[in-house]
């Protein structure tokens, strides 16, 4: 008789190990402010054994409502990948193609190319009024949202000016996958990583090819221009592996993407991403947790910080390394805000239909930071940094930018310079 | 990474053992696959309900020397009890977690079906009695709020009326409520707990429960507020004119989620990393001592510890795991306390004690478990992991998560 | 609402609330004979609410037994056309294995083909493009317009029908002996299974519809009807496995149908002779288990790993012919006996043997006798004339909601706008698995004799999804209560006699995930709620 019957339990996204307990319904940031979204339980595991039966179970307008913030999926005690089911589920049986909208929304790769070109106008006309309201009306991009600026100069084209030349004499180096948003919007976060990394002994090249991640594919129902884009990212990444460099990230939300979306939705074979890509903080941080790198901080340097725990990073568990590593610097004052989501949802809270239930979610969040009087907010994700920016008054960095400004820069490149290798 | 004291699981024996460890200075991290089975409970923590055979035990303390030799109070020993009782009520109280209740005598706490069962602490604001036979009140108004089906008021009435209390049932609502109930799958207790969580809503219920009639000397409402922290529980119970008390309802648990989120945030307070959404896939065993572990997130991260203790809780945790040929511990596949054959996991009358309830990761005295025959002499199981006792049939789950919990973190603390 | 109902004297007393007694009321009803059902306990207790659901199309008898093979496919149509709402036409495949002999597949062709079954020959490769499921290393495929149905609605449709056509319908009243005077039966004898109470009812003629317990019920009239009790057990699945009903091209053994129906997937059955004594009380054993999971996953691999929600048993009422050990060669054939001119009673008919899908015929071949007898002439109109919720009018879509609008059509057909969903109350969720709203379950206790949580389960599948009544138990007791037609006291025990009854399905597979479930369940029960059976709660209250 056969012997290997039952020893497993396998499902799609490990649906059938969904006990229907309900605990994730507590933790989802849309059901609890609206009632339009059936919630994380019945949209995920309930809804899509239906599904299976007849498509007709597929109720697309309650499934958009869902932010893609896995949060329930960190709640489920049994790894039930609820919000993978939910995503997974738009893709599958949506018929409608992605509009205008959400096109330009998801597409930030070309919107990025264009706009940085005409960056001073583009920013001007991305404020206008008039421009606001016609986006809003015309194209439901809501008019509240303020979009971040774009950059005068690329991040890729002031490394290839600035940077590229003096990367390869370091010894060791990474690849830097940088996102759109370092790339168009804020390229000093990619000067502040190139910055720290080199004072601790590391060059920072380019992939060949670096493409958007495709978040806002993913969730904006576009898989196959995902696809296309995550098997780019994962060649280069194959690449950078072979040549020794593993790759590393600022942004929790690219990084998650490839190690984690690029398998659940889009099947990709991710492998490379998911032993090789790690977040700039947690490679600092390991680096430092094995003795192999040592951080000198300026005397002088006084900040009262709050860490923000996107909801990405909440999911892939990093929390710990960035965190750790600004409580590394002595004149920080740290505080831990409660994880909970900020509301913005990648592209979500863009969207006019979503605006006032993304502000609601974010509120509780808001509250606290105004509470806490820090001078800064630091997080690992971008839209996170848009989302509390466009709502309270305080800055918000990524922890990389905060190093860089702490870090006392010759002492750590005296600290981490191998004797026998002085040029 | 590197921690004095790992803790595999992050529920209540997790965050006991994590908090009185951290107290000590220890450095601590709680790995927790998922939130915990304090989403199912009750607002009372359970020390001994009932014994064996099923009879209502009025005082835990002296029951103990009854139970079965494998039972986790008898290793822990009936004597050294009582102090943890204690240990435990003062550990709640600074976590502030405010319960009331006493170890000499079990007081009654009632249930959504609106039956009495014995407990030995319950979060002040609920309801409970003294007595096995009758309630501190003639007449009480039972208020649920409309549409709200996790509280079944016709069972609750039935059972309060037998017991000699007299109940009304009144349906409340307030703008704010109605308008939730558009969702016809997320009107559950902790949704509507975080819509009575701003002073607006809670004056407007408040109007409401005062402008009913004057005749019953208390309400009793479904545990519908106080998600987050007990003072929104006191500001409702100030601003209505008689004394209110909350009943537990069905799942999602709004105190046994306030009792999670209070006893983590201690933790963190004191120092400890609790990481969520993370789960222990395996680790190293040599010579008897487990060198690491490893984590579904952290990539190639060992997480290494002086100490290992294992909180993952029952079959409803994972914490046990079953498949068609065995019962087996999912990590490093523990020695456990099992029947091997299938037909003895259960039996068929789901309402007579389950054999796979009493089923657990073997361990010594000290509570460590072993690998093969071979104690593991750095790693320790506490709470619903462990065998040897029926938690549902004896209403003891609780008290032996809190138990073992300090009873491990004690021995950790003394040994150096 | 029973009143009058034992004064009357009825042309016709159906025996069996199965859907063959349905069927029958339902063609005697619309005969205009004035009809009386008595169901000693609820709708689909008996062989109906345990098989596969399958819609045969007939290809599974078509080379041992073309008789019924021609049966299934002629009515198989008729109920795609009568029954539409409770109806699945996702086709079927008959697989061959590297270990069966392909040879038989073209026999098992030609057989359909002579018995109308379109039976179309595929190649193994588009076979599994059709059916991503089906065991990838199969040699033969052969697609047949089999499809499943759902016997807890066919069967209500039934009852339904009857009523709309003046039947009357007891459930709860047992036939406890006959009024026989003459060599001519008069009527029956009947307890109430609630509350004892003992009535006698009169007719014409009373049919013998009680499927495996017909054996029992002709003994008391003192005539033998000899059967062969054919206990057959069956798996239900987590979710649907598979979209086409697969099947094995060999002779008729164990375990070989999956079938597909609403988010399950069923596998059987095993076949096995049990005691006549014994089919009250069916468990299923780890042997039979065994055989439905080491040969289902023969059919779909993935059964190996699908979590299993459930094992039950039904029994088979065949008619004994001969000393067949496993019941397997016996005809699936219709038997309607006279027993006034086999056994000189007169007055009394059976109608047995057949199968789910010919409960049409048979219960026209019942009342074809019954009319004779009674010097009727009308013409039987079932096959012509769709059921309740089957009719031709179009249902409109909600707005909002459509999950559970869906779920709702899906159910009741196009009886569906009769169930409340107009406001909040009306459209929350009691079962989540499921989708059953309040409004559908009013409905259901107002329409559908409903006063349990079990038949609530067989009328509305609430309780019947991943979690076998985890929650909806206790919300559905509630609002039973509440419509006030019953003590609390009854409605705990209902309760708890539900709950017993869904792990009663859940111990034999007891393991993985549905362990855990059970644990969960007793948590929330038996540790927050309290609930007890009778007896525990007893003791437990002397403290």
């Amino acid at each position: 008789m056969a012997t290997d019957l039952q020893l497993t339990s396998i499902s799609e996204k490990d649906l059938e190990q969904c006990l229907k307990c309900s605990i994730c319904t507590v933790y989802c940031p849309v059901s609890s402010v609206t009632t339009l979204y059936p919630g994380p339980k019945h949209a995920g595991p309930d809804g899509e054994r239906y599904r299976m039966k007849d498509r007709r179970f597929f109720d697309e307008d309650a499934l958009k409502m869902c932010l893609n913030c896995k949060r329930c999926e960190v709640a489920c005690p049994h790894g039930v990948q609820i919000g993978d089911i939910i995503m997974s589920a738009r893709m599958k049986y949506s018929r409608h193609s992605a509009g205008l909208r959400d096109f330009m929304l998801a597409n930030t790769d070309l919107m990025g190319t264009v706009a940085t070109k005409v960056a001073p106008i583009a920013n001007y006309m991305t404020k206008a009024a008039p421009v606001k309201s016609i986006l809003h009306n015309v194209m439901g991009i809501e008019k509240n949202r303020t979009f971040p600026d774009y950059a005068r100069q690329t991040f890729e084209s002031w490394y290839r000016k600035e940077a590229a030349e003096s990367q390869d004499k370091f010894e060791k180096q990474v690849s830097y996958f940088h996102g759109c948003y370092v790339n168009y919007n804020f390229p000093q976060l990619g000067k502040d990583l190139v910055k720290v990394m080199n004072a601790i002994g590391y060059g920072v090249k380019l992939l060949e090819k670096e493409r958007c991640c495709g978040i806002a594919l993913i969730t904006n129902n576009m898989p196959s221009q995902a696809m296309r884009q995550g098997k780019t990212n994962l060649k280069s990444m194959q690449l950078s592996v072979e040549q020794g460099r593993p790759v590393i990230s600022t942004s929790s939300t690219c990084t998650f993407t490839m190690r984690s979306e690029y398998e659940h939705i889009l099947h990709l074979d991710n492998e490379v991403a998911k032993n090789n890509l790690s977040l700039a903080t947690r490679f600092i941080y390991r680096l430092i947790e094995e003795g192999n790198v040592r951080l000198a901080f300026q005397k002088d340097f006084h900040m009262k910080v709050a860490y923000h725990t996107p909801c990405h990073m909440e999911r892939m568990g990093w929390a710990v390394y960035s965190t750790n590593l600004i409580k590394m610097i002595p004149g920080v004052d740290f505080i831990m805000l409660d994880s909970q989501c900020c509301g913005i949802g990648g592209t979500y809270g863009f969207k006019k239909e979503n605006y006032s239930i993304s502000q609601k979610i974010g509120e509780k969040l808001f509250h606290q930071i105004q509470e806490s009087q820090v001078d800064c907010v630091a997080t690992d994700c971008e839209t996170c940094k848009w989302q509390i920016e466009m709502s309270v008054s305080t800055p918000v960095m990524n922890p990389i930018s905060i190093l860089a400004q702490a870090l006392d820069v010759e002492e750590t490149r005296r600290l981490n310079k191998k004797p026998d290798k002085q040029d | 990474m590197k921690f004095d004291n790992i803790i595999i699981g992050g529920g209540l024996s997790g965050l006991t053992c994590g908090i009185r460890l951290s107290q000590e200075g220890k450095k601590v991290a709680i790995i927790s696959a998922g939130q915990s089975t304090l989403h199912f409970g009750s607002g009372s923590l359970d020390l001994l309900g009932y014994d064996e055979e099923g009879n209502t035990v009025e005082h835990p303390l002296d029951a103990i020397d009854h139970l079965n030799k494998n039972h986790p109070y008898r290793k822990i020993g009936a004597d050294r009890i009582e102090n943890l009782t204690a240990e435990a009520k003062k550990l709640l109280d600074e976590c502030g977690i405010h319960m009331t209740g006493s170890v000499q005598k079990n007081h009654y706490r009632i249930t959504p079906m609106g039956v009495l069962k014995p407990t030995w602490l319950t979060l002040e604001n609920y309801a409970t009695s003294p007595s096995a036979t009758e309630l501190p009140w003639r007449s009480v108004i039972i208020a649920n709020v409309a549409g709200f089906l996790d509280f079944p008021v016709e069972f609750i009435a039935d059972g309060l009326a037998k017991l000699g209390t007299r109940p009304e049932v009144e349906i409340i609502s307030i703008p704010t409520l109605k308008a939730r109930r558009h969702s016809p799958s997320e009107m559950r207790s902790a949704n509507i707990a975080k819509i009575l969580s701003s002073e607006e809503t809670l004056e407007q219920i408040a109007e409401v429960l005062n402008g009913m009639e004057e005749t019953a000397e208390a309400i009793l409402m479904p545990a519908i507020v106080g998600l987050d922290k007990e003072e929104t529980e006191a500001s409702l119970k100030q601003k209505v004119r008689r004394p209110l008390l909350l009943l537990p309802t069905l799942p999602p648990s709004v105190p046994g989620i306030r009792i999670q989120t209070m006893l983590q945030k201690q933790f963190t307070h004191l120092g400890g990393l609790y990481l969520l959404g993370s789960t222990v896939t395996n680790g190293n065993v040599s010579n008897g001592k487990l060198e690491y572990v490893m984590t579904s997130t952290m990539m190639d991260e060992k997480l290494t510890a002086d100490n290992y203790i294992l909180a993952t809780g029952s079959f409803l945790s994972d914490g046990l795991k079953s498949n068609y040929e065995r019962i087996y511990e999912p990590i490093l596949d523990l020695d456990v306390e099992a029947s091997k054959n299938r037909a003895e996991w259960i039996d068929p009358n789901v309402f007579n004690a389950q054999p796979y309830h009493s089923f657990g990761v073997k361990t010594n005295e000290n509570f460590q478990p072993s690998l093969k025959g071979q104690t593991l002499e750095n790693m320790y199981a506490i709470g619903s992991v462990l065998g040897g006792h029926n938690a549902i049939h004896q209403a003891d789950g609780t008290g032996v998560s809190m138990m073992t919990a300090l009873a491990v973190a004690n021995r950790l603390i003394n040994k150096i | 609402m029973n009143a009058g109902i034992f004064e009357k004297h009825y042309d016709v007393i159906i025996i069996g609330g199965g859907a063959t007694g349905a069927g029958t009321a339902r063609d005697c009803a619309m005969r205009g004979l004035s009809t009386l059902v008595v169901e000693r306990y609820d709708f689909t207790t008996g062989a109906t609410g345990r098989n596969h659901g399958l819609l045969h199309s007939g290809a599974r008898y078509a080379v041992t037994d073309q008789e019924s093979a021609t049966e299934c496919i002629d009515e198989n149509m008729i109920l795609r056309y009568i029954a539409k709402p409770y109806v699945e036409e996702h086709d079927g495949l008959f697989i061959t294995l590297p270990e069966d002999d392909l040879a038989y597949q073209e026999k098992f062709v030609e057989s359909c083909w002579k018995a109308g079954i379109n039976a179309k020959v595929i190649d193994p490769k588009e076979a599994i493009q059709m059916e991503p499921s089906v065991n990838p290393t199969l040699i033969g495929a052969v697609q047949v317009p089999d499809g499943s149905i759902d016997p807890f609605r066919l069967t209500m449709a039934n009852v339904l029908d009857a009523q709309l056509h003046g039947a009357q319908i007891l459930t709860y009243h047992e036939v406890t002996g006959f009024i026989i005077e003459n060599g001519r039966m008069l009527g029956v004898h009947l307890r109430d299974n609630i509350t004892g109470a003992k009535r006698e009812v009169r007719a014409e003629i009373t049919i013998n519809a009680a499927g495996i317990w017909g054996t029992l019920v002709a003994q008391m009239a003192g005539v033998n009807v000899s059967m062969f009790p054919a206990k057959g057990s069956l798996l239900i699945f987590g979710h649907r496995v598979n979209n086409m009903v697969i099947n094995r091209c060999r002779k008729p053994a164990n375990a070989d149908i999956l079938v597909p129906g609403d988010a399950i997937t069923v596998i059987g059955t095993t076949s096995d002779r049990v005691p006549i004594e014994s089919v009250d009380d069916m468990h299923v054993t780890p042997e039979e288990v065994e055989v439905l999971l080491s040969e289902g996953a023969k059919l779909a691999p993935a059964l190996a790993t699908t979590r299993i929600l459930r094992a039950y048993a039904g029994v088979r009422p065949l008619v004994a012919s001969d000393n067949d050990p496993s019941g397997r060669s016996i005809s699936r054939g219709i038997v309607c006996l006279d027993h006034e001119t086999r056994d000189g009673l007169a007055g009394f008919i059976t109608i047995t043997g057949g199968k789910l899908m010919t409960y049409r015929m048979m219960a026209e071949v019942a009342t074809d006798m019954a009319c004779l007898k009674l010097g009727v002439q009308q013409k039987c109109q079932t096959a012509t004339t769709p059921l309740p919720g089957s009719d031709k009018s179009t249902v409109e879509e909600p707005e909002n909601h459509l999950y559970a609008f869906n779920a709702r059509v899906g159910r009741h057909g196009t009886l569906a706008p009769s169930i409340a969903a107009m406001d909040d109350y009306q459209n929350s969720l009691v079962c989540e698995c499921e989708e059953v709203s309040v409004g559908e379950v009013a409905h259901a206790i107002e329409n559908m004799h409903v006063r349990t949580l079990t038949q609530l389960r067989r009328r509305v599948r609430l309780g019947m999804g991943t979690c076998q009544g985890e929650l909806c138990a206790l919300r559905a007791a509630g609002i039973l209560c509440a419509s006030c037609k019953k003590s609390i006291e009854e409605e705990k025990a209902d309760l708890a006699e539900f709950l017993n009854e869904r792990w009663k399905g859940m111990y034999p597979v007891g393991w993985g995930p549905t362990l855990s479930e059970a644990q969960l369940t007793s948590v929330i029960y038996q540790d927050l709620c309290g609930i007890t059976s009778p007896s525990m709660k007893d003791r437990r209250q002397e403290p």
